[in-house]
């Protein structure tokens, strides 16, 4: 019985994410937000994240020191999660790793995020002009198995928009790299007491169908390394779910 | 916008009966266009210490570039070639060139630079003159040397540059240097909009004198002195703008 439930809600979730409006890939703070935002206003969207949790480096903050530093003004995305916190100087707050993440795991799932962990993202879904119009996915552990035991196919699962929050990893921008489709800077020093602010403002379209958040934002448009605490991953998420919502708005049309 | 506001009431002080309009969204019209933005995103610098190292044109920095234009994203600290962005400022400014009797300033976000022969790297302005004149937000925390001290307390706190000493040398430096949303900016900005006017009547838009808000200063604690301590023109150049105010021909001297 406990089989035959897990096996018919299962099959019922993996119907409908072959069909989203948005998919993520990458659970991490700017991901999550990204979601959130975005389910908040009705849009089908599934986040995508090859561990088996979510929240990627939020729970642990810097250095393995589980403190998450947010700068102003990120502090009010807090005040909206109900995540408690202090001020440590005049625009720097303090909070614990995981209190922080696990309320906004909780935030995007209670507004309607679907997740799918333990599966990664393989390659990007084309459509006509170039267009990214969804993503690849397979389980995570077929990608730790000698290749000669894991001939397992992934499957391909269709969307509106496609947001790359990996991190500086950027994967999906970098599957386009490989493709000759997106030249990628990497990520650079180049202006590092504004980084993040560069990472919030730079938030948005890569590609066609595409965009970024997060420290992958970083990678694709060549800003700094350095710098960008949580506050900045939040707002990025927040910001491109703006853009993402103008891209689906349009599309409507 | 608000800053700009309050510096053109400060510029009202001084210049009296000369009519100012502060212009929001001057650009948004040309938002969506390519062109514009590709143009942009030619001027975009990645490497201050090589001059032609400019951006790659892509999809993902022209789709920022219009976003910027429209008014949705910010490029504060972005740096671009200063010369380039004025002369392209000249060509796109909706309605310029104007009215001979009109003096344009272009007030941005963007970070202008300029190359010298001195030393072979590109240097950050806070105003580039022409017609228009571009002044520059980034420029004005970032373009004057900060104390020397700072510097050398910055190897020694924070020698990757990652930032993380950045709250104890602000408190520890704190007022020797203007910091975003500094509440002294407004004041600092009408002493380079008077360099402006100077600029577009005499071609002449600096002054000697270290206490004359013309003063051109290499130094944020110069800046200060001129622009916040003083805060007014020499007596020379006074009566210089009461000439230009009243149209008499401008002294070239």
């Amino acid at each position: 019985m406990v089989t035959k439930a897990i096996v018919s809600q299962f099959s019922k979730d993996m119907e409908e994410f072959a069909n989203m409006d948005v998919i993520i890939i990458g659970g991490g703070p700017s991901g999550l937000m990204a979601a959130r935002d975005l389910a908040l206003k009705g849009v089908k969207v599934l986040v995508v994240e090859r561990n088996n949790y979510l929240g990627g480096g939020f729970w642990i903050g810097g250095f393995l020191m589980n403190t998450i530093t947010v700068r102003a003004p990120a502090q009010k995305v807090l005040d909206e999660l109900d995540i408690k916190y202090k001020a440590f100087s005049k625009s720097l707050y303090v909070t614990p790793g995981p209190l922080a993440c696990s309320k906004l795991i909780a935030a995007a799932c209670e507004a309607g995020v679907k997740m799918l962990n333990m599966a990664q993202f393989d390659d990007v879904v084309m459509r006509e002009k170039g267009r990214v119009g969804g993503a690849v996915i397979n389980w995570t552990p077929v990608s730790a198995l000698p290749r000669q035991i894991t001939c397992v196919d992934p499957v391909a699962f269709e969307s509106k928009l496609v947001i790359d929050a990996t991190g500086h990893d950027a994967m999906v921008v970098r599957k386009l790299e490989e493709r000759g489709l997106i030249k990628v800077p990497g990520f650079g020093a180049m202006w590092v007491e504004q980084s993040e602010d560069a990472v919030v403002e730079h938030s948005g379209l890569a590609h066609p169908g595409l965009i970024v958040v997060g420290m992958a934002v970083s990678t694709t448009f060549g800003l700094p390394r350095m710098g960008p605490t949580f506050g900045a991953m939040l707002l990025s998420g927040r910001k491109g779910a703006q853009v993402a919502l103008q891209e689906l708005k349009k599309k409507s049309k | 916008m608000k800053c700009a506001k309050g510096a053109v009431s400060l510029l009202k002080e001084h210049t009296g009966s000369f009519r100012i309009t502060v212009q929001k969204d001057a650009f948004s019209g040309i938002g969506t266009d390519d062109e514009v933005a590709s143009a942009l995103v030619s001027l975009r610098l990645t490497d201050a210490g090589r001059r032609e190292e400019r951006a790659i044109d892509s999809f993902a920095l022209r789709d920022f570039e219009k976003r910027v234009l429209s008014g949705t994203s910010r490029a504060r600290g972005v740096p671009y070639e200063g010369v380039g962005l004025m002369k392209l400022y000249q060509r796109i400014l909706p309605g310029h060139p104007s009215n001979p009797d009109e003096i344009c300033v272009v007030i941005t976000d963007r970070l202008a630079m300029t190359w010298s022969e001195d030393d072979l790297r590109y240097h950050a302005r806070v105003a580039v003159f022409g017609f228009p004149s571009v002044v520059s937000m980034s420029g004005l925390v970032e373009a004057p040397a900060r104390p020397r001290e700072y510097y050398l307390a910055k190897q020694v706190l924070d020698p990757s540059g990652a930032g993380a000493a950045d709250e104890v040398l602000a408190a520890q430096f704190a007022g020797r240097f203007l910091e975003a949303e500094d509440e002294r900016t407004e004041k600092v900005l009408c002493g380079y909009l008077l360099q402006c006017i100077f600029y577009a009547c005499t071609l002449r838009p600096f002054c000697g004198n270290m206490d004359c808000v013309l003063f051109n200063a290499h130094w944020q604690e110069e800046m200060i002195r001129a622009q916040v301590t003083s805060g007014k023109l020499c007596e020379r150049h006074r009566r210089s703008l009461e000439r230009i105010i009243s149209g008499e021909p401008a002294s070239w001297g």
